[in-house]
C-alpha cells in the first residue's frame, strides 16, 4: 500500500513538472534599437550563449544592411539606398543594390495582386500624413488632418507605373513622385534576416522586428511543437490584452491594427495605414494578423488585409496560401476559411 | 503481524508529505509570481513582481517611471516626445512587451511557462 500511495503522488509529481528546455540547448534572447525605427527581439535556443550571439549578430547585420538600403530619411556615406533614389526622381536612374531591386520588384508585383491596396509610389500622401502626425505629437491641441486637395493633388504623383527598373538601376519618371516600402520592407528584411541564421546553423530562433514576427523551427523545450506568437487587443480599461494566440514553425506572423501608431484629432482617432482609394486611414477592422511561411508577403498582406474588405482579403489569401485572424471593432475574432 | 487496514498512520504522514511536496514544486512553477524585466542595452536592469503594486524607476533612465498594478505592469511616464510606451497601457500576459524607442528601453513580462506566448505580433 505504502509502494502505491509513493507511486500515486510521484505521478503526480510529474504531471505537474514544468516542460523545460531539453537536450542542452538554452533559451536566450537579445533586443535591438535603432532598427527600422523600432524594436527588435531575437530569441534562439542555443547549445552555448556564443552560439547565440553569433546567430545574433548575424541578424542584426542583416537588419541593419536592410535599414540602410530602405532608408528613405537619411543617407549613407557611398551607399545609394531609396532616399537617393527618391532625391533623383524626374532627374536619373540610380544604381542600387540587388536588394533593392528585389523589393521593388516585389512591392510592383504586390500592387498588382492587391489591385492597389498595396502601392510603394503613395510616398507624396504618405508624407503629409506623417507630417500631420508629427506636428500633433509636438502640439496636441492644434492637431489636424491633411489637407484633402493637398492629399489629392500628392495622390497624383503616385503612379506605379513611373518606377522605372532596368539593367541594375531604378528611375522614378515623375519628379514629383518617391517610394515608401513601410508597408512590406520590415518582414522581408526579418525573413532575410532569419535564413542568414538558419544558413550559419541556427536550428531554433524567432525574431520580432516591429512586430513582424518569423519563427524557425520550434522551441527546444519538452511538450512544445511550435512558438506561440500573441495578438493584442487594447481595451477601455488602459490594459492590454491576449486575445489569441497563433502557433507557429517556420512561419511568420504579422499583425495590422490601428492601435500601435495613431493621433487624435477632434477627439477622432486616426490610425497610420493609408488607404489609397480614400486617402484617409483604413478603418474596416481593429486588426488582422496574417500568418504566412513568406514573412515579406506575410508583412504585405496584414496591410492589404487591414484596408481591405473581408471578401476581397479571403481571396487573396488563397493566392498566396496564408491564413489571418480579423479582428473586428466589437472584438469579435474570426479566421479565415 | 497483520494489518487489516488499507492505510496506518505512517502512510498517511507519507502520503501527505509527498503530496506537499507535489503542491510546492506545482506553484513553484505554475503558481501567479510573474514578473515584469525592464531591459536596457540588451540586458536586463530590473526586475519586479508582478504581484507587488507600486511605482518605480530605473538609475539607468531616470525620466521613466513604471507602476505595477493589479498583476500588470505599465510605462506611467516617459521624457520621450511621441509616447508610444506609455500609450500601450497595462500588459500582463508572458511575452508582452511595451518599449520606449527614443531612450531604448523595453518593459517585458517574462514568459513563465509554455502557456504563455513567446512575443506578440502587432
Amino acid at each position: 500500500m505504502r509502494i502505491i500511495a509513493v507511486v500515486l503522488v510521484l505521478l503526480t509529481l510529474a504531471a505537474c513538472a514544468p516542460s523545460g528546455v531539453t537536450g542542452g540547448y538554452g533559451r536566450y534572447t537579445s533586443d535591438y534599437f535603432g532598427l527600422f525605427d523600432t524594436h527588435t527581439l531575437f530569441i534562439a535556443y542555443t547549445k552555448t550563449r556564443e552560439d547565440f550571439d553569433r546567430y545574433g549578430g548575424i541578424v542584426y547585420a542583416e537588419l541593419e544592411r536592410a535599414h540602410r538600403l530602405f532608408d528613405i530619411y537619411n543617407s549613407y556615406e557611398g551607399l545609394n539606398n531609396l532616399k537617393t533614389v527618391n532625391d533623383n526622381a524626374g532627374v536619373m536612374p540610380v544604381e542600387v543594390h540587388s536588394d533593392i531591386i528585389e523589393l521593388l520588384m516585389f512591392g510592383v508585383e504586390a500592387y498588382e495582386k492587391t489591385g492597389g491596396a498595396i502601392n510603394i509610389a503613395m510616398g507624396p500622401v504618405l508624407r503629409l500624413w506623417h507630417k500631420a502626425r508629427t506636428d500633433a505629437l509636438g502640439d496636441p491641441e492644434n492637431a489636424r488632418l491633411p489637407d484633402m486637395a493637398e492629399l489629392s493633388d500628392a495622390a497624383l504623383n503616385t503612379g506605379i507605373g513611373d518606377i522605372v527598373i532596368d539593367a541594375g538601376t531604378v528611375f522614378l519618371k515623375n519628379p514629383g513622385m518617391s517610394l515608401d516600402v513601410g508597408a512590406i520592407a520590415k518582414g522581408w528584411a526579418a525573413g532575410v534576416a532569419m535564413r542568414a541564421a538558419e544558413v550559419a546553423g541556427l536550428e531554433s530562433g524567432l525574431i520580432n522586428a516591429g512586430g513582424n514576427v518569423i519563427a524557425l523551427g520550434r522551441p527546444m523545450e519538452r511538450g512544445r511543437d511550435s512558438w506561440s506568437v500573441g495578438i493584442e487587443e487594447p481595451s477601455a480599461d488602459g490594459t492590454r490584452g491576449l486575445i489569441a494566440a497563433v502557433p507557429a514553425a517556420d512561419t511568420a506572423v504579422v499583425t495590422s491594427g490601428g492601435y500601435q501608431r495613431y493621433y487624435t484629432v477632434d477627439g477622432v482617432v486616426y490610425n497610420h495605414i493609408i488607404d489609397p482609394e480614400t486617402l484617409m486611414p483604413a478603418a474596416r477592422h481593429a486588426s488582422v494578423t496574417v500568418i504566412c511561411p513568406d514573412a515579406a508577403a506575410a508583412d504585405m498582406l496584414s496591410t492589404a488585409l487591414f484596408i481591405m474588405s473581408r471578401e476581397r482579403g479571403e481571396a487573396l489569401l488563397e493566392e498566396w496560401g496564408a491564413e489571418a485572424v480579423w479582428v473586428a471593432h466589437d472584438g469579435s475574432i474570426t479566421r479565415s476559411e | 503481524m497483520m494489518n487489516r487496514k488499507l492505510f496506518n498512520k505512517s502512510d498517511f504522514i507519507l502520503a501527505a508529505a509527498l503530496l506537499s511536496a507535489a503542491l510546492i514544486v506545482f506553484f513553484a512553477f505554475f503558481g501567479d509570481g510573474a514578473e515584469a524585466h525592464i531591459i536596457i542595452g540588451g540586458g536586463t536592469v530590473k526586475t519586479a513582481a508582478l504581484d507587488a503594486d507600486g511605482f518605480f524607476f530605473v538609475p539607468e533612465c531616470p525620466d521613466v517611471v513604471f507602476e505595477i498594478r493589479n498583476g500588470a505592469a505599465a510605462f506611467i511616464s516617459s521624457d520621450c516626445p511621441d509616447r508610444v510606451c506609455v500609450r500601450t497601457g497595462f500588459i500582463r500576459h508572458g511575452g508582452q512587451f511595451a518599449a520606449c524607442l527614443p531612450n531604448g528601453v523595453v518593459l517585458r513580462i517574462a514568459a513563465k511557462d509554455s502557456r504563455d506566448a513567446d512575443t506578440v505580433a502587432y
